[in-house]
């Protein structure tokens, strides 16, 4: 079963801001060094969130954040 | 520090990641963020069974997760996985498609096939041996300590 607070959620990317259009870069006050975290979500039209990473916060920190905040931490899988 | 190397992974770094252990976990942690910091190649290729079977119980337990998951690990789907080939079998012939079509080096990332005879002409390198390939890229390193780490590795 897919956990119901995140089943609208279809893409998360952790990009550069360089990836990022300039104006968006404006919008959000994004350094192209910076890392982002984009999440797109079910809706018509597609729903983009951006939001940027806090400094010192690492491109993957937010992914083991998830892993331990759900008991993850020690699964294996083969 | 940018090289082209492209990457195919197993489970063996997914489950660093996961790991309680900190420092194992640490080695999974550089790599995902070697790939981020990359202007090319910024995923990790997986076989498509492999890919499939971690991400549908990663997405039963909490889709966030999967889809994390899926940011730095691409499912090779381009290759032709039959029930007739061994795990093996499939992760050389994507060791072979991606080296026959790419002009970059193509490592295989693997605990378990890093000894297996069917590799031995193969990039094949353990965890333990990508950190160290990791950890001895200076720019790199200085990179990430000064993002990051502020001297924690």
């Amino acid at each position: 079963m897919i956990n119901k607070n995140s089943s609208g959620l279809v893409s998360i990317k952790i990009i550069k801001g360089s990836e990022l259009p300039e104006t968006t870069r404006a919008k959000y006050g994004i350094a192209k060094e910076n890392f982002v975290e984009v999440r797109i979500e079910r809706s018509s039209p597609p729903k983009f969130r951006i939001l940027p990473l806090e400094e010192k916060e690492s491109p993957s920190s937010r992914w083991r954040s998830v892993i331990e905040k759900e008991g993850l931490i020690g699964q294996k899988f083969s | 520090m940018e090289d082209d190397t492209i990457f195919i992974i197993d489970e063996a770094i997914i489950n660093c990641f996961f790991s309680e252990d900190n420092e194992t976990y640490c080695k999974a942690d550089l790599f995902f963020n070697y790939l981020s910091l990359r202007k090319h190649h910024k995923k990790a290729y997986m076989i498509p069974s492999l890919y499939k079977r971690i991400y549908k119980k990663l997405a039963e337990k909490n889709k966030e997760v999967a889809l994390y998951f899926e940011n730095w690990v691409e499912e090779a789907d381009f290759i032709g996985e039959s029930d007739e080939n061994s795990e093996a079998e499939d992760t050389l012939a994507l060791l072979d498609i991606l080296s026959s079509v790419e002009d970059s080096a193509v490592i295989l990332i693997s605990d378990k096939f890093v000894k297996d005879p069917l590799f031995k002409n193969s990039n094949v390198i353990s965890v333990d041996n990508l950190d160290r390939f990791l950890r001895g890229k200076k720019d790199f390193m200085d990179i990430i300590h000064k993002m990051y780490y502020e001297g924690s590795y």
